[in-house]
């Protein structure tokens, strides 16, 4: 409580209850919740703006290697051509350039590209993220559902061949990167053994395919999604599963679920709300953790199969140092990943009853 | 053994009905987007990275646009392209050109008769427009001019302020963007210059950004090809074909398509023969792969490659010229470039600045005959560094008189592979004669600003030039990383020094500055020439391979008729003066 | 060890002899199926609801194999609580998870027979089939863990673990099922509505003990096992726990088998006690044989180590030493290194269980008094002068 002490005039009166209404605030649980993914968001940004600052080279000068480099052009010429094709002030102070972009930031406004000037990086996200978010997701959900089917089965049969293959088999897969499979797929399905048409199934959908909702263009999307997707699964699919074996090892041994056997409760039930539903309470939080590597998993796996995403767009934002754009989807990955948790801290209440909201 | 067949013909059923599933998928889906596509056409199959719209845009004047590289000259045409070997001219958007050296003025005479994309004809208002709008972007060749003008339609005069031969390039490679697109700009561009506006007031560059903003909706070309807008995705585009322009009936092929991606994405479209030709620079191991799938690999000089550069400000004891004739001496060239590039590494034996290729185009046999070779010569080196007082210590590591022990660290990027293939084998060629030498690595983007500020002893760059005048080679070998120039102390050589083969002390900076100067080409060759044995005895840096791209260019797919190995037309530089582009304008690739 | 002197004892009659067999009215009982579960149930004395012959539990760990459980028999009668007492790791555990075989994965039932019966029908619950085994569990024969704190799924409330068992049981009538745990909530007396809308972490130990007996009795077992039912609980909420059951036990008339390492408890729930020492029954008797005249070290021991009723301490001269290694197990009596009665002889032989008292049952738990031990007038003699001593 914070009943002001008597010996107190009033204005500090007034203060304690203005204290007090903070004090409130700062109790709810939602408000805190949300008040913390916004500071964490706000630091990212801070973050990232001054460590792109840091990297290596301005888009000036890398333009200016990159036109020596490829057309072999003097340094007078290169240097003139980058300094007149990019219309920006970067010797502005960098205090200044980060004020404004604070600013811009609280109302939504990521600035505009610095290699394409004048567009929109707000507009850019818009046109790539759907795709990743659409990649991302289905694959997250298809490795999430896949690890936890076969991490249980894992459990139930441990000592069994398919327990050793699948934790070999799993183990194996979470230690090659993700590039890498991605690399031995085209190569080896498609090159190799010409089992995919992989120069067909490169993008995110086929020329003269009309966007909508017609089942050509739902099949022409699955159809482009299906190798970004597998890599995905692929890889990501090993952690769960070996998770969730762990996790289902350790609920097996828990007394609730040999007391559930001694009352009598069919399989079934025991498996799914007894066994499941407790082994995947410590898997939520993590899915949620791995939203944000999925992110960043995904620069490399779409620019190997040359899908539409926010990756791709942070690689040559990357490698032309597009400041604005590097920021815009940094921030918008970091966003997601803090939006993801605090879904899933409000959520896990109810997944959870032990840390529900208001205790 | 009867299961493990089972097993194995299972197996490979499932594999084959994933590819099924996928590949009915496939089948079913792109037919259809190929019937409304229309691909049924003969195309030609390119890659070239892009960026989709909002960032890839039509706006050729500004960065990030959708131009495609050498298939660029296929779209907004430049007047004319080069013959590296013959030292001649494609005539493409000008038919004739002349220099007035008294009158200090270029003139071209304009194609007649085409038109753009968009029915507009093309005229000398296209040219005039396209270098306004060059002035206001501070244009290279703005150095050279002092205006532009139109005495008729087809007639474009080029009035030089300070006359030199490099104007006719800068001039003739020029792209022309259409007036109806890029008139009012060029307009608002002869306001300001009218107005007395100079390019550091705020009217300039306050147009200039709006410039670098505007985004057309559509491209208007007077080249046989235009991009496709509407089936471009982040895999391909296609350029389909401008019937109405005047190259449309030579140009055998119907479209090309243009794969996206850099060199990794690339790979695996090649190996499925998908592609006709690709300029990305493949490691040796891919290279081998094509070969094996029987591609014929081509080998276009790029007239520029790495060197090893010294900083004269962090080592003293390479300042004697004798020490630096000694290292060139004591690397085996061919080890670096093998590691590098294989057979697409060609190391230089004139050691004269500029590309070997170039050498007899611009210097006496007498005066090639004064190049030193500088073969790999241990003892020799040895001989020279002795000769200059330097002692080997105990510990086998050259010392100089002042007690310099020579211990050094190249510098090269990680993520260049054949840089950093080439700086290894120079490092330890180096150790073995007593220079110690460890590589350091750095990334990518560091290199440019680590050379211009001098954070390194030595570093690998580039020496040569894409550019068939020796006076760009010069400027890269001698200024680009250097004190005058750059934006940082770079190697920090001195420019003025005594050179025993032209008989005394010298201006280098003055002698490169003046190579490109004038309208008198013999005077030129006469500096070139002077250059050449200056830089050929004073080593400044050394050149270790000309880079010769490996171009995979299979015949039968789609495309045939490519000239013979040895093809004059295979001088030309990829980049530059793309072959494969004026192959397909003169008729010569055929679609099959 | 399990080298016995006697043949393993034939649990499983001739498969003829099923005439004896008539359902229950009152009761749906599947064990039809079961064919070769159905055992000769004339030859129990009719008030047996439990007979346990020779069971014997080994499981397999990476140094060897643990004699968890060696050869114990004993039978337990219709209403009557037989409490196990002993040491941990002692093996009580053990033989109340092999009752309704719940052991762990390693561990396997390598001899005996466990028969249950209710009425005139009875079955070895050790060759049940699964439809058997899980109508024997809870409907016959509830166990009620050791860790309550653990025994409820945390994500579930209170209510619809109640239904889970309700309706895993045939209980279709979802309205009967939960007004039955009310009534069997507010039996143990715990605030029906609020417990049962509660989750199991807010409830403290003594709340959730009490929910987990509830739940014992939601089936009407005719037999329940409690392991260590007060072990977590602070000493009221242990007072209010025996009470209870002792309560429920006069009311419900269920048999209790109570495994527990507290002979005071014992003392106050148990008709019969059994002392379980590395693996085996080493004494069996009432309450009043056990505590007033045991024939064996090892009770006395225990019997030393606690406090008596009355509140004056004896001399805690209790067991020396540590239980022994059940993978490693001495020769001879498993007691005889931490025996002060032990000789030579007793290294030689494993003692049988033998009866002390010829007039009675000669099985553990039916009412007989039973001991293995080669000196057990030894021991009962050494009582009786320390506690007449102790009187004085």
């Amino acid at each position: 409580m914070v009943a002001a002490s008597p010996t107190l005039a009033k204005p500090a009166d007034a203060r304690a209850s203005l204290f007090e209404g903070w004090r409130a605030l700062a109790d709810n649980y939602v408000a805190r919740r949300i008040g913390k993914a916004v500071l964490t968001i706000w630091a990212v940004a801070t973050m990232t703006f001054f460590l792109v600052r840091l990297m290596p080279g301005n888009p000036v000068e890398q333009f200016i290697g990159q036109l020596i480099a490829q057309y072999q052009l003097p340094y007078a010429e290169a240097r003139d051509q980058a300094a007149s094709l990019f219309a920006i002030d970067l010797d502005q102070p960098v205090y200044l350039q980060y004020f404004s972009f604070l600013g811009k930031l609280a109302q939504g406004d990521l600035g505009t590209s610095i290699k394409s000037q004048g567009v929109k990086v707000t507009s850019i996200i818009v046109a790539f993220l759907p795709w990743t978010l659409f990649c991302v997701g289905i694959s997250l959900f298809i490795s999430f559902g896949l690890g936890i089917i076969l991490g249980a089965l894992m459990a139930y049969w441990r000592g069994s061949v398919l327990d050793y293959s699948l934790t070999t088999f799993g183990s194996l897969l979470h230690s090659i990167p993700n590039y890498l499979i991605a690399m031995i797929l085209i190569i080896f399905l498609g090159v190799r053994w010409e089992l995919l048409p992989v120069v067909k199934m490169r993008g995110s959908m086929s020329p003269g395919i009309q966007p909508g909702f017609t089942l050509v263009f739902v099949l022409d999307v699955l159809f482009h999604a299906a190798l970004p997707i597998l890599t995905y699964v692929v890889t990501t699919v090993g952690t769960w599963m070996l998770t969730m074996k762990a996790s289902t090892t350790a609920t097996l041994e828990e007394d609730y679920v040999n007391f559930a056997r001694a009352k009598g409760l069919t399989d079934g039930r025991i498996r799914t709300a007894y066994v499941g539903r407790n082994a995947i309470l410590p898997l939520f939080t993590q899915l949620t953790l791995s939203i944000g590597f999925v992110f960043g998993g995904s620069v490399l796996i779409e620019s190997i199969f040359v899908y539409r995403g926010i990756g791709t767009i942070l690689v040559s934002a990357v490698s032309g140092r597009d400041y604005p754009v590097m920021q815009g989807c940094f921030l918008i990955t970091t966003a997601s990943v803090v939006f993801a948790n605090l879904l899933a801290d409000l959520l896990y209440g109810y997944v959870d009853p032990r840390v529900r909201v208001g205790q | 053994m009867i299961q493990d067949n089972t097993l194995a013909v299972r197996r490979r059923q499932a594999i084959g009905l994933a590819g099924a599933v996928l590949g009915a998928a496939a089948g079913a889906v792109p037919a259809t987007a190929s019937a409304q596509y229309g691909m049924a056409g003969k195309s030609f199959n390119g890659a070239w990275p892009f960026d989709l719209p909002p960032t890839g845009h039509y706006n050729s004047y500004a960065t990030g646009n959708l131009n495609l590289g050498i298939y660029y000259d296929l779209m907004e045409m430049p007047l004319a392209m080069y013959y590296w070997a013959k030292d001649s001219w494609m005539p493409l958007m000008a038919t004739a050109w002349e220099t007035n050296a008294e009158k200090a003025t270029f003139q071209v005479k304009l194609r007649q008769g085409a038109k753009w994309s968009d029915g507009s004809s093309f005229g000398s208002k296209d040219v005039v427009n396209t270098f306004m709008i060059q002035k206001l972007l501070n244009n290279v060749v703005w150095r050279y001019l002092d205006r532009v003008e139109t005495p008729d339609d087809y007639t474009v005069n080029f009035i030089m302020s300070k006359p030199t031969t490099t104007v006719e390039r800068y001039v003739l490679r020029m792209n022309i963007r259409p007036s109806s697109i890029y008139g009012e700009w060029a307009n608002k561009v002869r306001d300001i210059v009218n107005a007395g506006k100079t390019a550091d007031s705020d009217e300039w560059k306050a147009l200039r950004k709006d410039v670098s903003e505007f985004r057309p909706k559509s491209q208007v070309v007077t080249g046989p090809f235009m991009i496709d807008q509407k089936n471009m995705t982040e895999a391909q585009l296609s350029l389909v074909k401008n019937a109405s322009s005047w190259a449309a009936k030579t140009v055998s092929f119907d479209s090309i398509i243009l794969y996206n991606g850099e060199t990794p994405t690339v790979t695996p479209i090649v190996l499925s023969k998908e592609v006709d030709y690709a300029t990305h620079g493949f490691p040796p191991a891919t290279e081998k792969a094509f070969k094996d799938l029987g591609f014929r690999v081509l080998r276009p000089p790029t007239y520029a490659g790495p060197a090893l550069y010294f900083n004269y400000a962090k080592m003293p004891a390479i300042a004697p010229k004798a020490v630096r004739q000694a290292i060139a001496h004591a690397i085996k060239r061919d080890i670096g470039a093998a590691a590098a590039l294989g057979e697409s590494a060609e190391p230089p034996k004139f050691m004269a600045g500029f590309s070997d290729r170039l050498v007899d185009k611009w210097m006496t046999p007498d005066q090639i005959g004064k190049l030193n070779k500088y073969e790999y010569n241990l003892a020799g080196a040895e001989a020279l560094m002795t000769g200059a007082g330097y002692k080997k210590g105990s510990d086998g590591v050259w010392v100089s008189p002042d007690g310099e022990r020579m211990e050094y660290e190249v510098t090269v990027p990680a993520e260049y592979a054949d840089n950093s293939a080439l700086a290894q084998a120079i490092a330890e060629q180096l150790t073995a004669f007593g220079i110690k030498t460890t590589v350091r690595l750095i990334t990518f983007t560091q290199l440019t600003p680590d050379t211009q500020q001098g954070n390194f002893q030595m570093v690998i760059q580039g020496w040569g030039s894409g550019n068939p005048h020796p006076h760009f080679a010069f400027v890269a070998d001698l200024v680009t990383w250097n004190t005058p120039a750059g934006a940082g102390p770079g190697m920090a050589y001195p420019l003025i020094q005594k050179v025993d083969a032209l008989g005394g002390e010298v201006d280098l900076d003055a002698m490169v500055t003046a190579s490109a100067q004038g309208l008198d080409k013999d005077a030129q060759k006469e500096l070139i020439s002077k250059l050449a044995l200056a830089y050929n005895e004073l080593l400044p840096n050394i050149p270790q391979y000309e880079r010769l791209g490996n171009n995979p260019a299979p015949e039968g797919f789609r495309v045939k008729g490519w000239p013979a190995v040895g093809d004059p037309i295979f001088d030309n530089s990829p980049y530059a003066d793309s072959f494969v582009i004026m192959l397909m304008l003169d008729g010569t690739l055929q679609s099959v | 060890m399990t080298a016995t002197s006697e043949p393993p004892r034939n649990a499983v009659p001739d498969p003829g002899e099923r005439g004896v067999f008539a359902p229950p009215s009152s009761f749906r009982m599947p064990w039809g199926q079961a064919t070769d579960a159905r055992i000769d149930a004339s030859t129990l004395p009719d008030d047996i609801v439990l007979s346990v012959r020779d069971l014997t539990v080994a499981y397999r760990v990476r140094r060897g194999t643990v004699k968890a459980v060696r050869r114990i028999s004993f039978d337990l009668r219709r209403g009557e609580t037989l409490a196990l007492i002993g040491e941990s790791g002692s093996g009580k555990t053990t033989v109340a998870l092999a009752l309704v075989r719940l052991l762990v994965r390693a561990a396997r039932i390598t001899d005996g027979s466990v028969v249950y019966r209710r009425g005139a029908r009875a079955v070895d619950v050790l060759r049940l089939g699964a439809a058997g085994l899980r109508h024997y569990r809870w409907n016959e024969c509830a166990m009620v863990f050791q860790s309550a704190l653990n025994a409820l799924n945390p994500v579930i409330r209170v209510r619809d673990q109640f239904l889970d068992v309700a309706k895993a049981h045939g209980m279709t009538d979802r309205r009967a099922a939960e007004a039955r745990a009310l009534e069997l909530l507010r039996l143990v007396q715990l605030d029906a509505d609020r417990v049962a809308g509660s989750y199991p972490h807010e409830l403290s130990g003594g709340m959730r003990q009490r929910v987990l007996i509830a739940m014992g009795l939601l089936l009407d077992p005719q037999v329940i096992i409690l392991d260590e039912p007060t072990t977590a609980l602070d000493i009221l909420t242990q007072r209010t726990v025996i009470d209870l059951l002792r309560r429920l036990k006069g009311e419900r008339q269920f048999a209790l088998v109570l495994v527990s390492h507290d002979l005071a408890l014992a003392a106050e729930l148990a008709d019969q006690v059994a002392t379980v020492y590395a693996g085996r029954i080493v004494e069996c008797g009432t309450v009043a044989d056990m505590f007033y005249n045991p024939h064996h070290p090892y009770t006395l021991g225990l019997l030393n180590a606690v406090p008596t009723l009355s509140g004056d301490f004896r001399a805690l001269d209790s067991v020396r030493g540590q239980p022994p290694d059940l993978i490693d197990l001495p020769p001879g009596c498993a007691f005889r290194p931490r025996c002060p009665f032990g000789t030579d002889e007793c290294e030689a032989t494993d003692p049988e269980v033998a009866t002390v008292d010829p007039a009675r049952s000669g099985v553990a738990g039916a009412g007989g008094h039973v001991v293995a031990c080669l000196h057990a007038d030894a021991v009962a003699k050494t009582f009786d002068r320390h506690a007449s001593a102790a009187r004085k």
